[in-house]
């Protein structure tokens, strides 16, 4: 497939290192390419679980801070040899009341050391965590509890528990729900399932008084092959599934992470991805509890972006959505500032971009250019980095999805080392990822040491390491783990260089009338690289050209109609404003004018409302669910091929309070030559 | 003895009777509606009680001492606190916003420099902005902010001298359904959690039915009813008064 940038190579067994050739033996099929980390295998630490790292870190750096949560105003710290007192008393308390050697508790939350408390604790305490979504809604929520057996559950305030009491007549296995802030909930007092959560530590405090050798002895039982938690799947085909991980799988890629990206005690971690994610798992347990890192906790969701300035991470891992946010904070802050500024930062961004192209060729750059580039860095960028918190990072990470091009080269030129990962839950989250040095906006990079990926005949993309995944515990008969093998369902290649290309899901790959195949990912992000459009879907399958449907991003465009005296009374009148049409067509034309003549989109319309994981059309990682949008827009797709000049639909909005309404909008089809 | 009481309040403005005998009591710990048709005098009743106006006749007791004569900061720092239809903010950051309430008991601007009341000044105005959920505000020009946010801050501000008694002068009207929400549950737990004495003057049937125990009705400055609020709003009176004959 034609993408751009790259050289496929070709498999060469008789130049791979043994091990590699040992490991390739026992693929389940014939396989067309390889790469491969730098080691054949990594230590693992001797503390071979987590409860059992965190007793080792509360003894060896305990009045050291391990986390940091802003409360009233002020960051409060939590040394280690307290997070190790709360995990301690957590695991007591729920041992006397009754949890019991593999029960299994659901965790709905935001980031709160609570929530680590809880999951350190039930681990500790012998059971498996599993952390999903806090904002989905109550009819998502009951599959996800109902699928992993979950007898307990724990939520972190009224709105959680409003969720799981409203479903809880469905769920006869719930035996306790454990509440953790019990702000208006006075008149929820006397329901007998739910327990407060300081109560079970209280419980637990006791327990350890009277018998000071329990928790000890209850952790060093366990052992690197025991669950260590449950994570959710993306769930991009339906209901995410409960992917079983291993402490063996989590420490595994942690060590193999730390092999390549350098992390100590004095770095900064913010954690404010949903920890359901596990990108957020692995980093705050996987690396947090070897590598010893400072775990910060926001405020509330709502302060996010000015704590997260206030820390100033040095470690960062994100999905593309984040690294989009920052982008287009930054593209429309200074399309805002005054012609001077805009002038300057538009020079010092160019010379900044033929540095990081010359970087992506491996050219050694002119010193001229470097000294320019240095200048621009302190004098233009850093200021800028400063205001959006990222001053101080040292290593920056996406993944998840595919990342635009257009934003990695962006973010790179400002000054900031981002790079790729590749990888998915079932792999316990990376599998691939750049070297610095070795940065290609085009690959995801080399495996982590001790990992093999290689590409099937078809162009799957499989991988086999340490770090797979048990399988899927409400799955037992699932075939994506085969002989220790993972099979992606990711399509891809090995480039010359030993990284990974992915080139986008295999099922997602259109392809046209013409038998041109077209990956829809590689499209969208281009759309998406402007600030007006928020997300983009391509199609489609067997048609004779490619078209869009469209989500104006609803801040930047009503900013822009604002400044253009355009008046528009909310979302669905804005989106289908003719002048938005003009100014999106103008961003589809630019996109087209980098694509080869058979992937050029034809005809786009703008969609009334937002793809919404309220509405299953995306998940909460913010992946589209083709399928469902092909069915439920389907009169729109067919208006896209057809010669009409728009479309009208009978739409259904959801408003925030919760409440339906159908209505009837007429979009209209923009064909661009 | 009641926390409140107001005996045979008369107040007018020049020819204009705003109140005529108005005989209202508030028992310690009670939440009591004040309604009644614009003009009816709901407001100026409660600003008799907080010593805004001076009743031409009549007698305020607060917790068993005469107030009539008290101007209105040393009622204030007796313990009753009030907020107003159109918040008043002044120019400043949310949080100077709020935390100015501390001066009311504690000694005036001298004795709050001192750094122990500071301090303790500023860890009062953090729980209450917790309380009503202005976090992501703390920091920002108060002026420029929305009905729904203004009316929080100028609720967090009154807590901050802890006051027995809270005087709500129409907390709803501005807000949207959501805020009108968050307010109803703040009204509720201060009444119900701490214990507060609340009057509450409102237009919105829904939030008195929902939250009074005891309804007060004025008409023309004269009380015309009192009761339960399920009770009173069918007396017959009621009616005529809100929709006319």
């Amino acid at each position: 497939m034609a993408q751009v940038g790259v050289t496929e190579a070709r498999l060469a067994e008789e130049q791979l290192p043994e091990w590699v050739r040992e490991v390739i033996r026992t693929a389940p099929e014939e396989l067309v390419g390889v790469c491969y980390g730098e080691y054949p295998d990594v230590e693992l630490p001797r503390e071979d679980t987590f409860p059992k790292l965190l007793a080792r870190m509360a003894e060896a750096r305990g009045s050291y801070t391990a986390l940091r949560e802003k409360e009233h105003g002020i960051w409060r710290r939590i040394t280690w040899r307290e997070l190790l007192t709360h995990v301690r008393n957590l695991a007591l308390g729920l041992r006397a009341l009754g949890f019991k050697q593999g029960d299994k508790i659901t965790l709905i939350g935001d980031n709160r050391p609570e929530w680590m408390y809880t999951f350190l604790g039930a681990e500790a305490a012998g059971g498996i965590p599993f952390g999903v979504y806090q904002d989905n809604l109550a009819e998502q929520l009951l599959p996800l509890i109902r699928n992993s057996d979950s007898t307990w559950i724990y939520c972190e305030d009224q709105e959680q528990t409003d969720k799981v009491l409203s479903i809880l007549d469905e769920l006869p296995q719930v035996e306790k729900i454990i509440v953790e802030d019990w702000t208006g909930m006075w008149r929820y007092r006397d329901n007998p399932k739910l327990i407060s959560l300081r109560e079970i530590e209280d419980m637990g405090a006791k327990m350890a008084e009277r018998e000071p050798g329990l928790f000890s002895d209850m952790i060093s039982r366990q052992s690197k092959d025991d669950v260590a938690c449950f994570v959710t799947s993306s769930g991009t085909t339906g209901v995410p599934k409960c992917v079983i991980l291993t402490y063996e799988n989590l420490l595994f890629m942690g060590s193999a992470m730390r092999k390549i990206v350098p992390m100590g005690p004095r770095d900064d971690y913010f954690s404010f991805l949903p920890f359901a994610w596990i990108g957020e798992i692995m980093m705050v347990f996987s690396c947090g509890l070897t590598a010893g890192f400072r775990i910060n906790f926001y405020e509330e969701p709502e302060t996010v972006w000015r704590d997260f300035r206030e820390i100033g991470p040095t470690i960062m891992f994100g999905p593309p959505r984040i690294w989009r946010d920052i982008v287009s904070q930054i593209q429309v802050k200074i399309a805002d500032s005054g012609r001077l500024r805009r002038a300057l930062f538009e020079k010092a961004l160019q010379l900044a971009y033929k540095r990081v192209d010359m970087e992506f060729r491996r050219e050694p750059a002119p010193t001229f250019l470097k000294l320019s580039n240095w200048l621009a860095y302190w004098l233009i960028f850093r200021p800028i980095l400063d205001k959006v918190g990222l001053k101080r990072i040292r290593h920056a990470y996406t993944g998840g999805a595919q990342v635009s091009v257009d934003d990695f080269k962006f973010l790179r030129a400002i000054g900031v080392n981002i790079k790729q990962i590749y990888g998915q839950t079932e792999i316990s989250g990376i599998s691939c990822l750049h070297r610095d040095g070795d940065v290609d906006p085009w690959t995801a990079g080399k495996p982590l040491p001790g990992t093999v990926i290689a590409i099937t005949r078809n162009g799957e993309i499989i991988s086999k390491s340490r770090a797979v995944m048990r399988g899927y515990y409400d799955r037992p008969d699932s075939q994506d783990v085969r002989n220790g093998w993972l099979y992606s369902a990711d399509s891809g290649m090995v480039d010359s260089k030993g990284h990974l290309v992915v080139v986008d899901r295999m099922s997602d790959i259109i392809v046209l009338q013409d038998g041109t195949r077209v990956p829809p990912q590689h499209i969208e992000n281009r759309l998406k690289f402007s600030p007006y459009i928020r997300e983009a879907c391509i199609l489609d399958h067997g048609r004779p050209y490619v078209t869009a449907i469209l989500n104006i991003h609803p801040e930047n465009v009503g900013k822009w109609a604002e400044d253009n005296n355009i008046p528009y009374t909310g979302y669905v009148d804005l989106s289908q404003k003719p002048q938005v049409y003009e100014l999106l067509a103008d961003v589809v034309r630019r996109v087209n004018r980098d694509l080869p003549a058979g992937m050029r989109i034809r005809k786009f319309t703008i969609l009334y409302k937002e793809f919404h994981p309220d509405d299953d059309e995306i998940t909460r990682t913010r992946k589209l669910r083709r399928g469902l949008i092909r069915e439920r827009y389907k009169p729109v797709i067919d208006a896209l091929y057809s010669d009409a000049g728009e479309v009208s639909f009978l739409g259904e909005v959801r408003y925030e309070d919760g409440r339906r309404d159908t209505i009837n909008v007429t979009m209209k089809i923009v064909q661009v030559e | 003895m009641p926390l409140l009481e107001a005996r045979d309040i008369h107040l007018s403005f020049g020819g204009v009777v705003a109140l005529r005998g108005v005989d209202f009591t508030v028992e310690r710990g009670q939440l009591v509606a004040l309604v009644g048709p614009n003009g009816s005098g709901k407001t100026s009743l409660l600003n008799c009680i907080c010593g805004f106006y001076k009743p031409q006749k009549g007698r305020i007791y607060f917790n068993g001492m005469d107030i009539t004569r008290k101007p209105p900061h040393k009622r204030a720092a007796l313990g009753i606190g009030r907020t107003f239809q159109t918040p008043y903010i002044f120019h400043g950051t949310v949080l100077d916003n709020i935390i100015v309430g501390y001066m009311t008991r504690h000694g005036g601007i001298i004795n709050s420099l001192r750094y122990k009341a500071m301090r303790e000044a500023r860890e009062q105005a953090e729980i209450l902005i917790d309380f009503v959920e202005l976090e992501q505000y703390r920091e920002a020009h108060a002026e420029g902010l929305p009905m729904g946010i203004r009316k929080k801050i100028e609720l967090a501000r009154i807590l901050m001298w802890n006051p027995e008694a809270i005087l709500l002068d129409e907390p709803s009207s501005g807000l949207s359904i959501d805020e009108k929400r968050d307010m109803a549950r703040f009204i509720q737990e201060l009444h119900e959690v701490l214990g507060k004495t609340i009057v509450l003057v409102e237009h919105d049937m829904s939030l008195v039915y929902d939250l009074s125990e005891k309804t007060v009705v004025l008409d023309a400055g004269q009380k015309i009813a009192e009761g339960k609020p399920e009770i009173v709003i069918q007396e017959a009176s009621v009616i005529k008064a809100y929709l006319g004959e």
